[in-house]
């Protein structure tokens, strides 16, 4: 045995290592129902250590304060080990007859559509905001998706919308703006209310896709003016995009808002040096904007006079898109498992 | 709107940096879509002269040039039919690269060639590829086309929203331009050409149709090709250069943005133009090469005999700018948006013009117009100018009024500003103040209204300088439909089965034309397309199962093992009469589809086929989780092999099974299991809210039993059977073993069951709870004649 004290110490020194030893050794081989044991043969009233603090007064005048410091910092040293095994040991087992490394018992779940997750994460935003989520048909009527709209029929403005129509002389809707009508022809103001749903334009290639997804947003009541969507729409895309995006508002045209605005934010994949995402530009159009025409108003028989209201809409697939990098806008309608697990 | 950078700044007296231009254009609203340096590059492309021009000995379609760089005269072999000796070309000299080849000394036929004489479209300055470029008689040769020919610009293609048709112009966005710097841009004053008045009479029939049609008129011009420079802008602008007439309106539109059109003077019979509405049966061959049948709603331009153009859409053949004209008569007009547009749609005849038309052209524009059309002509064609006339029906040209209200622009920006400051803004584009009201200058036809203003002030003042501000407005909390919820807690609890979530089209083909009877019907008249982007997308889906099988088979021929996917969404249940309304009704559904394998996800567990009953407890889970309490019964129904149906106080909630094999068409050769549910109904099923019952903290016995049953027996049997004891004390029945095989007599199955017994009131005793177990027991024997272990 190595012995590392010199020989003219009292033996109660070399008792102290000794008994650090065999713990050690005892530990290693405890079950954690073992532990309680170990507790009495080390730390009870009678057990090992104790019975070397006896020993303290068989020591000479100079070694007992060392003793004494040794046998204290042993006795602490062996109650935290055993109290930090007590903590992690898993009952009934030893620590070597199983692989901590085995993958764990588990069922495979599912997972959400990644057009559902991000219009959830834009909807409970709005929610959050005080707003409602109301939803409408995807089969409209001409009046409800043009004409209330101020998009009058022999009007250019109509060639910004490819539409489906139907033999029955309904129509697709081409956006989500007709649930502003119908929730205005059946309420009364204050309205702050969002509408996500499914839009459709004979249009297809990696961008378009006959059928995709939009939310429109408004609120109308007394006072609300342009500086109102601006904040909202700011706290909108910090939410979305992460706190250091920027926001850029610039005019457009939209004929049933005026003033009308694109929204566009600094570009997330190269914030705003210029990418092949961003065109070079910086930015990246996210959402159109303004303020309800007064001829909306109108044909819902409010009075522009005494209330405004702003309406803003945005396309689901591009958020995505830019969300996740996704280069090719059918793969949200072809359902391909190995596309949808990615968004687990 | 494509125009060049160059062409822009001719329009002004400053000289902005492109960044900047681009920067103020989309602050401006004025979106651009893309820009594209020009600045093609021919180190050793370079001017020279045809010397003498031999027909090539071994190639009939071949020539053989001696061009002469000024240094040295070298053979170089051409195929293009138009080489003749004087003329001056472009000479490719070997080793440089054209359309990315390397030009080299080759021998073509047996002939070395020292070179290549390049066309406009080789050089990629242009769209001629008919022959090779000629350049001007003066150009002096040896020197690189760079130096010759000013080609560096910037194409700037910028997409102008519907409302500002004045921007489709060079000058209308130099306009917007010198706005947004607070300048103005230059003013085009070309001299007014002296002469006599055109021969021509002009008739309007339709004067709100058409307000003012003025023209000019030209004798003994010479048609021919552009000069270089001519045809280059428009090459830029992705004009295709046709002759020097046509380029000039083609120019003119593009520059001013007033659409014009050449007509061969010789060819207007009794020198008079009528601007009237077509006839029945009236045609015309249009410069297209096709010929329109016209409609008495159309507004045409004709003379004595015949109609000669589509008034704003395109010119008539026969009376068109040919190589043989000699007398031009140019038309400027105005024609009504609304009626170009209505013919424009109803021949599917679109054009630069009538796009403009459509949009609002700037009446003011039109003398403008018709002086510079004479002056080029004069310049480019060598015309005699006769003093262009304009006929205007009101001479005088009203200029709009609108009010606006201070307190109205700052309750709608947001934005304090002051009149003064409101007069600056409109002032920069050319909106004066006039007492309370502004005055509208003529090109600006979308401004109608005090909020045309608003925006404008806006739109100018820049949206970045309105502050953002909290509104303050009354919330009023709903909360979502039980619908919407309901759709949330189905999805989450698919989602937490194992499903994935899938979105399909609500479109689909027509031949999927279903049904499952008492649940979904085949619709009489289903919602139909009119203009599908393909057949097989042409009808609105009454079932999710169309979209759900596609999206199964794709993902397991793209290799994975097992499937499991749902979808909620919209279908379309059709209309009952052929007349349906407009409105028709659309419903929610559930649908789930399971096929393949079961991937084992945790050691231990095996490989199997996904099966029914894998389908039955995601459904059941769905169920549980809404605390909807469903009963299942058999189901008889062509689409399913075996299936059931869940139903609640008789209503139908849905149906699932598994898919018949005949049904499924599609190449699969699984075993494909499906459900598909109403997510109305379930709403109608929902229960009221959890009430909380009182814990039983009495002791429970469970006492299990075994047994030998009869293979048809089903589980639900049994239950109904021990139910059917009638004891109170059994609180739960459980299954907890079934085993077929090796052991067990051919037509039977072991089953164990774990029965639980509690009293409410005392704690139970042993002996009552095994009393209870032996009646059921001796039940089970009687009415099942099971034989228990």
């Amino acid at each position: 045995m190595n012995n590392s004290y010199p020989t003219n110490l009292s033996p109660v020194f070399q008792q102290a290592e000794d008994l650090k030893k065999q713990f050690s050794s005892d530990l290693a081989q405890a079950a954690s129902d073992d532990l309680p044991q170990l507790k009495i043969k080390y730390l009870g009233r009678n057990g090992l250590i104790t019975s070397l603090f006896n020993e303290l007064g068989n020591a000479t005048r100079e070694e007992k304060p060392k003793l004494g410091k040794l046998l204290n910092e042993l006795k602490n040293e062996l109650s935290q080990t055993l109290e930090t095994m007590q903590k992690t040991k898993v009952p009934g087992t030893n620590t070597a007859s199983y692989d901590v490394t085995l993958p764990g018992r588990t069922h495979e779940t599912g997972t959400l559509h990644p057009l559902t997750t991000v219009l959830q994460e834009i909807c409970v935003f709005f929610e959050n905001m005080g707003f409602t989520v109301a939803e409408g048909p995807d089969i409209e009527s001409e009046y409800n998706n043009f004409t209330a709209l101020n998009i009058l029929n022999n009007h250019p403005a109509r060639d910004m919308h490819d539409t489906f129509y139907l033999d029955s002389g309904g129509l697709l809707r081409t956006h989500t703006s007709p649930v502003q009508i119908r929730v205005m022809q059946n309420g009364k103001p204050p309205f702050r209310v969002i509408a996500p749903g499914k839009v459709y334009r004979c249009d297809s290639d990696l961008r378009h896709s006959p059928m995709f997804h939009q939310v429109e947003g408004f609120c109308v009541g007394e006072g609300i003016h342009f500086g109102h969507l601006k904040y909202l729409l700011k706290l909108f895309a910090k939410k979305i995009f992460g706190e250091s995006v920027k926001l850029r508002f610039r005019p457009s045209f939209f004929p049933f808002t005026e003033p009308s605005a694109e929204v566009d934010i600094s570009c997330v994949i190269c914030r705003g040096k210029g990418c092949r995402t961003c065109s070079n530009s910086g930015w990246i159009e996210i959402l159109g904007a303004g303020m309800i025409h007064p001829n909306v108003l109108h044909n819902v028989r409010l009075d522009p006079e005494h209330f405004s209201g702003y309406a803003f809409g945005m396309g689901v697939e591009r958020i995505a898109m830019l969300k996740y990098g996704i280069g090719d806008i059918r793969l949200f309608f072809e359902n391909n498992h190995d596309f949808l697990v990615q968004f687990k | 709107m494509k125009l060049t950078f160059n062409w822009l700044k001719e329009h002004l007296d400053f000289s902005p940096t492109l960044e900047e231009t681009l920067t103020n254009l989309t602050m401006l609203g004025l979106e651009v879509e893309e820009v594209n340096p020009v600045n093609p590059l021919f180190p050793a492309v370079i001017s020279a002269r045809i010397e003498s021009v031999e027909n090539h000995p071994g190639s009939s379609q071949m020539k053989i040039c001696s061009v002469s760089d000024g240094h040295e005269t070298l053979p170089v072999v051409c195929g293009a039919m138009n080489v003749r000796p004087g003329m001056i070309v472009p000479l490719a000299k070997p080793s440089s690269e054209i359309l990315g080849k390397t030009i080299q000394v080759a021998s073509i036929a047996g002939i070395n060639s020292y070179g290549m004489l390049c066309s406009e479209k080789e050089l990629q300055i242009g769209f001629d590829q008919t022959g090779i470029l000629e350049l001007e008689q003066d150009t002096v040769i040896g020197k690189t086309l760079n130096e010759i020919l000013s080609l560096n610009d910037t194409v700037i293609d910028l997409s102008i929203t519907p409302n500002r048709g004045d921007c489709l112009s060079v000058r209308g966005i130099a306009r917007e331009v010198a706005a947004s710097f607070s300048q103005k841009i230059l003013k085009k004053e070309p001299p007014i050409p002296a002469g006599k008045k055109t021969q021509i009479k002009v008739e309007i029939q339709e004067k709100t149709q058409c307000p003012v049609y003025g023209g000019a008129f030209l004798t003994n011009v010479k048609i021919g090709t552009s000069p270089f420079a001519m045809r280059y802008r428009l090459f830029l602008a992705g004009i295709r250069p046709i002759n020097n007439i046509a380029d000039i309106t083609n120019f003119i539109l593009i520059d001013i943005g007033q659409p014009m059109h050449a007509f061969d003077h010789d060819k207007i019979a009794g020198k008079k133009i009528i601007v009237r509405k077509a006839r029945k049966g009236e045609s015309i061959l249009a410069l297209d090469g096709l010929n329109y049948d016209l409609h008495d709603e159309d507004l045409v331009i004709a003379d004595e005999h015949q109609v000669l153009a589509i008034a704003g859409i395109m010119g008539g053949e026969l009376s068109s700018v040919h190589a043989d004209t000699k007398n031009v008569f140019f038309e400027s007009a105005c024609f009504d948006p609304v009626t170009v547009r209505r013919t424009s749609r109803r021949l599917n005849l679109n054009s630069e013009s009538s796009y403009r038309f459509e949009r609002g052209i700037d009446r003011e524009a039109i003398p403008l117009s018709l002086l510079l059309a004479s002056n080029m002509s004069r310049n480019l064609a060598g015309g005699n100018i006769i003093h262009p006339r304009i006929n205007l029906h009101d001479k005088i040209f009203k200029r709009k009024k609108i009010l606006l209200r201070t307190e109205r622009c700052h309750a709608l920006l947001g934005l304090k500003l002051k009149e003064k400051e409101i007069e600056r803004i409109l002032t920069r584009i050319d909106i004066k103040k006039s007492g309370k009201h502004y005055l509208i200058p003529s090109f600006r036809s979308d401004l109608e209204k005090e909020i045309d203003l608003i925006e404008e002030i806006a739109r100018v003042h820049g949206y970045d300088r309105i502050p953002e501000t909290h509104e303050k407005v009354e919330i009023l909390y709903t909360s979502p439909s039980p619908l919407i919820q309901l759709t949330q807690t189905i999805k989450a609890t698919l989602v937490q089965a194992g499903f994935l979530e899938t979105i399909n089209y609500s479109f689909m083909d027509p031949k999927n034309n279903f049904s499952l009877e008492g649940f979904i019907e085949k619709p009489l008249f289903p919602e139909i397309i009119l203009n599908p982007l393909s057949p097989s997308q042409s009808v609105m889906r009454h079932s999710l199962l169309p979209g759900l099988v596609q999206s199964a088979v794709n993902s397991r021929h793209y290799g994975t093992a097992g499937i499991k996917m749902f979808e909620t969404g919209c279908v379309f249940p059709g209309k009952k009469s052929k007349s349906g309304s407009t409105d028709s009704p659309q419903v929610s559904h559930t649908g789930l589809i399971l096929t393949g394998t079961h991937v084992p996800s945790s050691l231990g567990e095996s490989a199997r086929k996904l099966d029914f009953l894998d389908l039955k407890g995601a459904i059941e889970m769905m169920f549980n989780k809404l605390r909807i309490p469903v009963e299942f019964e058999p189901l008889e129904n062509h689409l399913f092999q075996t299936g059931l149906k869940a139903t609640c106080r008789e209503i139908i909630l849905g149906m699932f099974g598994e898919l018949s094999a005949n049904f499924i068409k599609q190449d699969c050769k699984d075993t494909l299991f499906y459900g598909e549910f109403s997510n109305e109904k379930m709403v109608s099923c929902l229960p009221p809210e959890i009430q909380y019952s009182p814990l039983n903290r009495l002791p429970a016995i469970t006492e299990d039993m075994s047994f030998l049953a009869d293979q048809n027996i089903t589980h639900q049997e049994i239950v109904s059977t021990i139910r059917k004891c009638g004891i109170t004390l059994l609180e739960a029945v459980k299954l907890f073993d079934i085993y077929q095989g090796k052991g067990i007599p051919d037509g039977k199955k072991s089953m164990a069951y774990s029965l639980t017994y509690r009293d409410k009131q005392t704690t139970l005793t042993m002996e009552a709870a095994h009393a209870s177990h032996e009646q059921i027991k001796e039940n089970l024997k009687k009415e099942l004649n099971v034989e228990f272990r």
